[in-house]
């Protein structure tokens, strides 16, 4: 069976490459960056460049057919659909700005403006599945 | 026709080709397994931002550097061990999986004495955690607390699924390099060990991220 395959050198240069980029990882954690998603975003890149690195070099994906390629890249493709739909989601919901837990909030009635009367214990609904959005658990 | 084709495949490339795609199928469902738990990572960081940075510090920085590159030499091995075999390199191959087995166990180890700190150090999540150290006042009051709870529960399901997975991955390649022994590869038949590496590499590739997510919160 012929079969196309990297050279002793490609693994040994594609290993040495990705020790250096971690630590390059470690070094730019360190150093503070004007925004601090700055950090986290060149960290997430360096993280897929050495991804990329491992899947077309040691998984041989730079070596294999158009369809095991595009079955990888589907895979990747699909999960990041399914985590920004999942994303856009959690993160329309307000939840950021409802940081502070809702205990002890006066509740007031939005006509009158006064108090509402006090219900009987029994009646009072369980706490988070009262009105407006969903609370995250404190 | 050689033996170890089997009878509906045309050629041996045909089936190492085959087993390949299959292989690449299972790893996209694994992408879709671990994306789940990155959401989950991704929604309560920006939820919680301090708390994340605050859990982070409890993390052992110099065993997770050890660890990634333990982890990143197994997958050189690995990636040599398919090489071997396709150039016919029998006692290579065999030194080469149990190489690789060696270095899936030391990151293991290193895991479990990771783990086992956490463990005395109350940062396991449940009725005993407790932030004990000076650093810790500022999240002293129990709701902040609880937030840096949410942390180490997402740190111990990412890095134990991610050890589970090690476990597995040391499990088959324990049974490849039974068969390597036995002189099962050579270079027109290596498909187990090819197929276990793409495992291995993808294993590798989720610590890649994970590595900075957790140690890393800068």
């Amino acid at each position: 069976m012929k079969e196309a395959h990297p050279s002793l050198a490609t693994y040994w240069i594609v290993f040495v490459v990705l020790v250096v980029l971690l630590g390059v990882t470690i070094l730019i954690a360190e150093i503070k960056l004007p925004e601090d998603w700055m950090n986290l975003a060149l960290a997430m890149s360096i993280a897929a460049f050495k991804a990329v690195l491992i899947m077309l070099f040691f998984m041989h994906l730079w070596y294999r057919t158009a369809i095991i390629r595009i079955v990888a890249v589907a895979g990747i493709v699909w999960a990041f659909i399914g985590a920004s739909l999942t994303l856009a989601d959690y993160f329309t919901r307000g939840w950021h700005e409802a940081q502070q837990p809702r205990v002890n909030v006066e509740r007031v009635d939005r006509e009158t403006g006064q108090a509402p009367p006090q219900l009987p214990a029994a009646l009072e609904s369980p706490a988070g599945s009262t009105d407006g959005p969903m609370q995250p658990q404190h | 026709m050689n033996a170890h084709v089997a009878h509906h495949f045309d050629n041996a490339e045909q089936q190492f080709v085959t087993a390949n795609l299959g292989m690449w199928l299972f790893l996209v469902t694994e992408v879709m397994f671990f994306s789940g738990l990155f959401a989950v990572y991704t929604i309560y960081r920006y939820l919680y931002p301090e708390a994340f940075h605050e859990g982070s510090r409890h993390l052992d920085l110099v065993l997770g550097t050890i660890n990634t590159t333990v982890l990143l030499l197994s997958s050189l091995t690995v990636a040599l061990s398919v090489r071997a075999a396709q150039l016919n390199r029998q006692k290579q191959l065999v030194w080469l999986l149990v190489a690789t087995i060696a270095l899936g166990t030391v990151f293991l180890v290193i895991k479990a004495v990771e783990y086992s700190h956490k463990f005395e150090e109350g940062l396991v999540p449940g009725s005993g955690f407790q932030l004990r150290h000076p650093y810790d006042e500022a999240f002293a009051d129990s709701s902040r607390a609880r937030h840096v709870e949410l942390f180490f529960a997402v740190y111990f399901a990412m890095t134990g699924f991610h050890a589970l997975h090690m476990v597995i991955g040391l499990g088959i390649f324990i049974t490849v390099l039974v068969l390597a022994i036995r002189g099962t590869f050579h270079s027109e038949y290596y498909t187990p060990v090819e197929v276990t590496g793409l495992y291995w590499h993808f294993v590798d590739i989720v610590w890649i991220f994970l590595f900075p997510l957790l140690y890393l919160v800068a």
